[in-house]
């Protein structure tokens, strides 16, 4: 094994290592979650709305947010662990320091923080994957074990520009800009709940900037079976693989500037 | 071959320079203290031996290779003891030496071989399955200095090791600390504690405002600027002794005075002065090359 592979897994399992042993409260909270909004979603938004139409076929509601909450729990998850989290760990624990002592340098640190927090959404992906498909949700195919890689890609994404959040933070409070102003969006714009279609054309250019767009456009493509050209997906995977590459090389900058001066 | 050497090192924080050009040199197998004051610039200097920290200016080596150079291989060869606690909390104390060490990219047979050892050492056996919180301010230390020695490096860095122990403590870990120089470590000290110093190191820096006041080993220092004896003898100073070109310091309601033969001193204190008398030591070199106004 590469020392990279080697030591970002060791930074990876510290991580784990201390989720291990809370496991039980997480699968608690990332089962409960899923099923709280399906509950709500399921009488408010589905009683109004039975079905959605994209491209002239009709997806049930249930169907059409089950993949939303796919990339919305894994895009919330990951962001929390490499902002909240690892800020705490950088700023109130020193873990940084501590890491930064050994032979392990600022690259394994910042893949290792942004490893585990993809790992984590992952499991908070599946839980909400696990929920649809007992609630008639989410139809099991090969097109569906696609979606696993690709929201894989889209948490390391999402990981990653959290933790451009941490590398400029200096306390928790500048954490409410970055989920008003980067999480919520994602939450709202991004087609999680019903189509961008729907908004003002100034707004759609907004969602299109953003990767979550991209990421729950592919994801719900996979999971209901509607169509994508090729191209389409070249180009959103694309744009969310050029947003993780931009904000690691940003966060990276950032950290080495601050933590080395 | 010096583990260490530091040419006019520097360290500038914005305008505010903390390190104004340091010169010292930790040869292999010694233990040299480097003592000084609070905001002495000690711990930032440690920084920049283990690249946590860039140099503004000058040249530091480590295993004769420029810091900004240093690599894995050279990593694998140092243990660091930070001043604060940086222990992780969410970890147990063996967690805490097995985890550590396999950031070093260790075996983990290896690693647990380590550990076991390390926690008998520092004799935190008993505790090895307990959260971190939940130990003593000594114990916590101690894990500390066990966790640098994860990797059994050849070159330990110590700052402030026993700041705010109380003397037990303080003592197992010097016991520790001498094992290490048996066997044949190279250790770099800061301290503010003058017996510690004195107990430990081979060779001491001075420093303060960033800078290097003087060198050498504890004989040498005490006997350089501070004799053999030191008479402190309040104010009012009789006449004699006053005139005298007895070397002295004023350090307000008394005088210090500094000589190689008591009876120096003695002839000239007349029969009403309040004086005590004592064998000087590094204390005594520390106050006066530090002065004696209270630090921030
Ligand atoms: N990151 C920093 N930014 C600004 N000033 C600093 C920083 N680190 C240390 N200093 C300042 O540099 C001086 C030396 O600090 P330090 O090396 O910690 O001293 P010591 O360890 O000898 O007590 C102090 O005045 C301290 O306030
Ligand atoms: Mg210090």
């Amino acid at each position: 094994m590469s020392i990279f592979v080697k030591t970002v897994y060791a930074l990876w399992y510290r991580h784990f290592s201390t989720w291990k042993s809370m496991f039980w409260s997480s699968l608690t909270s990332n089962v409960f979650n899923p099923l709280l909004f399906l509950f709500s979603f399921g009488f408010g938004m589905g009683a109004l709305v039975e079905s959605i139409s994209i491209d002239a076929a009709e997806i049930v509601y249930l169907a059409y947010i089950v993949p939303g909450m796919m990339a919305y729990s894994g895009m919330f998850t990951s962001s929390f662990e490499t902002s909240i989290s690892a800020f705490a760990r950088y700023y109130m624990q020193s873990y940084w320091d501590q890491v930064l002592a050994t032979p392990a340098k600022l690259h394994h640190l910042i893949w290792g923080e942004v490893s585990w927090a993809a790992t984590k959404a992952m499991f908070a992906v599946i839980c909400v994957m696990v929920v649809g498909y007992v609630f008639n949700g989410l139809e099991l195919s090969w097109n569906v074990l696609w979606t696993i890689p690709i929201m894989l890609l889209g948490c390391l994404c999402f990981a990653a520009c959290g933790m451009v959040a941490t590398s400029f933070a200096t306390s928790f409070e500048i954490f409410s800009y970055f989920f008003t102003f980067w999480v919520t969006p994602m939450f709202i714009f991004s087609g999680v709940f019903f189509p961008i279609d729907r908004f003002p054309e100034y707004v759609q250019w907004l969602s299109n900037a953003l990767p979550m767009t991209h990421l729950v456009d592919v994801i719900r493509a996979l999971c209901v079976g509607y169509e994508l050209t090729a191209l389409a997906y070249v180009y959103k995977l694309g744009y969310i693989a050029f947003i993780t590459a931009l904000a690691y090389g940003v966060a990276y900058r950032n950290m080495k500037k601050r933590i080395f001066d | 071959m010096a583990v260490i050497e530091a040419q006019n090192i520097q360290k500038s924080f914005g305008e505010f320079k903390a390190v104004k050009g340091v010169d010292f040199q930790v040869p292999e197998g010694t233990c040299v203290g480097l003592l000084g004051p609070n905001g002495a610039g000690k711990t930032t200097t440690m920084r920049m031996i283990m690249g946590l920290s860039a140099l503004t200016a000058g040249s530091l080596k480590v295993f004769g290779v420029p810091v900004d150079k240093v690599g894995r291989s050279e990593k694998m060869r140092i243990g660091l003891v930070p001043q604060e606690d940086n222990l992780d909390p969410d970890l147990s104390v063996r967690q805490n030496l097995e985890i550590y060490g396999s950031y070093f990219g260790l075996e983990k047979s290896y690693i647990k071989e380590r550990a076991d050892s390390l926690l008998d050492f520092m004799q935190l056996s008993e505790k090895e399955d307990n959260r971190v919180n939940h130990l003593s301010g000594g114990m916590k230390r101690r894990l500390i200095i066990a966790r640098a020695l994860i990797a059994d490096p050849e070159f330990v860095i110590l700052d402030e090791p026993t700041t705010g122990l109380d003397p037990q403590a303080r003592v197992l870990i010097w016991k520790s600390l001498l094992k290490l120089k048996e066997q044949g470590k190279t250790l770099l000290l800061t301290t503010h504690y003058m017996d510690e110093a004195q107990r430990l190191c081979d060779n001491i820096v001075i420093v303060d405002g960033g800078k290097v006041l003087d060198e050498g080993s504890p004989k040498e220092l005490i006997s350089k600027h501070v004799k053999n004896n030191v008479f402190e003898v309040q104010k009012p100073i009789p006449a004699d002794l006053e005139k005298s070109d007895i070397d002295h310091e004023d350090i307000g309601d008394s005088v210090l005075y500094y000589v190689n033969d008591p009876e120096k001193v003695q002839g000239l204190l007349g029969k009403n002065a309040t004086y005590m008398q004592r064998v000087s030591n590094l204390e005594d070199v520390f106050l006066r090359l530090t002065g004696h106004k209270l630090r921030e």
